[in-house]
């Protein structure tokens, strides 16, 4: 007994009929083959699924696709307006943000939802921010200075010189 | 000009794939009429099973195949680094089956499979599985399992003792603790861990009927040597019949390191169903329960010293809890890979 859902997804409207039962992350990665959205758990704890609902971070796992219905969803893939890399994602590269890269796009969405809320976050706020996102190979040390990186570039418009990773 | 790569800070070529969310990981990989396997695993860490009874989940809708101990024709998966160098040696060769038969010895061991259209029919059909197990007693101390009166896992292994095996300069470092200024006593628990890297394993195994050749994708650290592991010593398939493919692997810590199961499984399964490719995707939970894990040794160590800080000898006894079958490379481990780096980066005349 399949329920019709519409969505847009990073500014596409998609519609899709699924079973009661799936969930967001899966809709997205299997039937609208988005698949920088990842799955690194079954108990809502590794926030490696975080993409945006209606303006806010949400975990897709977590989410019925059924409850998406009429939402707007952008997920990593729809991050970078225009083929530009969005300045958290370029922060991320030169501040070695990342190893295997299988956290990232949760952790990059999770950095988004928070500079959208706090331009210019303390290291304590970029933390507690991230705390729902799991990294098993970076140490978190170069995460948060890639966020800080992109709070500085997304207020000035241009990168710090500090030049100092981490 | 060539670019001085000591010391500098560079951009990594790889990363721009995964900020934008175009990476390719295992579960990212679909193929054209794919079909998706779950592993039933016993929730006992030691049991008898006395019947399987899979009528029921090949019923259940969109199931395409099913699986049990007793339909796979291949070897149990091997043990390729016996603890080396000491003579006399006895390493037993209780390593994993495919699927278990007649017994399990370790919590998360797969029973039974099943081949669905999609992943949840597969996982529907796992709850369908009616297994017969007769519990028996288990034990995850190592100290308490080598101890007088404590279940025994394998015939082959008295007293759960695999082997012993031992290295070094015996003599020499029994004259230097006997003759030491100060000896330092001490028991040290290095304590069982779960290596847990974002992404779990998976694999996709296809048969291909025309020219009878294998390919297995596989979220690996090794995917040459699997070609020899898999297809030789486990499927009898000659290296150039089998293709081992590892796309970007989320972090593995080891454990990817490993020959499991499923990778028989996924491919026995393709050939099973005529060629389409079976993804198998591992759960968080199922990581925890069926993929090695590390360390999990009690070691009591004495050092022999001079009173001025200078150190003269090192004896080690560490018992090493290898689980209740043989991984991989699980006996070479806490032998050649651990005892003879012993002293560390310090210069010790006596280990
Ligand atoms: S997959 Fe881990 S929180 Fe969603
Ligand atoms: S980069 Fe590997 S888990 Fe974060």
């Amino acid at each position: 007994m399949a329920e019709h859902v519409t969505l847009v997804v990073n500014g596409q409207r998609r519609e899709v009929d699924v079973e009661p039962r799936r969930l967001l992350v899966e809709v997205l990665r299997e039937d609208f083959g988005l698949t920088g959205t990842h799955v690194a758990c079954d108990t809502s704890q590794c926030g490696a699924c975080t993409v945006h609902m209606d303006g806010q971070s949400v975990k897709s796992c977590t989410v019925l696709a059924v409850q998406a219905d009429g939402a707007t969803v952008t997920t990593i893939e729809g991050l970078a307006a225009g083929g530009e890399l969005h300045p958290i994602q370029a922060a991320f590269w030169e501040k070695h943000g990342l190893q295997c890269g299988f956290c990232t796009p949760g952790m990059i969405m999770s950095a988004a939802d928070l500079l959208a809320r706090v331009p210019d976050p303390s290291d304590q706020q970029i933390r507690h921010a991230i705390h729902g996102n799991l990294c098993r190979c970076t140490g978190y040390h170069n995460i948060v200075a890639a966020i800080r990186e992109a709070a500085v570039t997304m207020h000035t418009g241009s990168a710090s010189d500090s030049g100092i990773v981490g | 000009m060539a670019i001085d790569a000591l010391g500098a800070s560079i951009k990594r070529r790889e990363d721009p794939r995964f900020i934008t969310g175009a990476g390719n990981y295992i579960d990212d990989i679909k193929l054209p009429s794919m079909a998706h396997m779950a592993i039933l695993r016993s929730p006992y860490a030691h049991a008898n099973i006395r019947s399987v009874d899979v009528t029921a989940a090949r019923a259940m809708p969109g199931v395409i195949h099913v699986i049990v101990g007793a339909d796979v024709p291949y070897n149990p998966l091997p043990m390729v680094w016996p603890a080396g160098g000491s003579a006399g040696l006895r390493n037993n060769v209780n390593s994993p089956r495919i699927l278990a038969t007649d017994g399990v010895k370790w919590t998360g061991e797969g029973v039974a499979a099943v081949v669905a259209e999609t992943p949840a029919q597969a996982f529907d059909a796992l709850a369908e599985i009616v297994v017969d197990y007769e519990p028996l007693p288990a034990v995850v101390d190592a100290e308490k399992a080598v101890a007088a009166g404590a279940p025994q896992l394998h015939e082959n292994a008295p007293n759960n003792v695999v082997f012993e095996w031992s290295v070094g300069d015996k003599a020499g470092t029994e004259a230097a603790i006997d003759t030491a200024e100060v000896v330092v006593r001490q028991r040290l628990v290095n304590q069982r861990l779960i290596p847990n890297p974002m992404e779990t394993r998976g694999d996709i195994g296809w048969y291909n009927p025309g020219t009878e050749e294998y390919t297995l994708w596989m979220s690996s650290q090794t995917p040459h040597i699997q070609r020899l592991l898999v297809g030789i010593f486990t499927m009898g398939i000659p290296e150039h019949k089998l293709r081992c493919i590892a796309p970007d692997v989320g972090g593995a810590f080891g454990t990817k390191i490993f020959c499991y199961a499923d990778y028989a499984l996924v491919l026995l399964a393709s050939k099973r169903i005529g060629g389409r490719p079976v993804k198998w995707i591992e759960g968080r939970r199922e990581n925890y329960q069926s993929t090695i894990h590390g360390r999990d040794h009690i070691t009591y160590l004495e050092i022999a010293g001079k009173r001025d800080g200078e150190i003269t000898g090192l004896r080690v006894k560490t018992l090493a809890n290898l689980g209740g079958r043989l991984s991989t490379i699980g006996p070479g481990i806490p032998t050649t890979l651990y005892a003879r780096v012993l002293s560390g980066c310090y210069k010790i005349p006596n280990v």
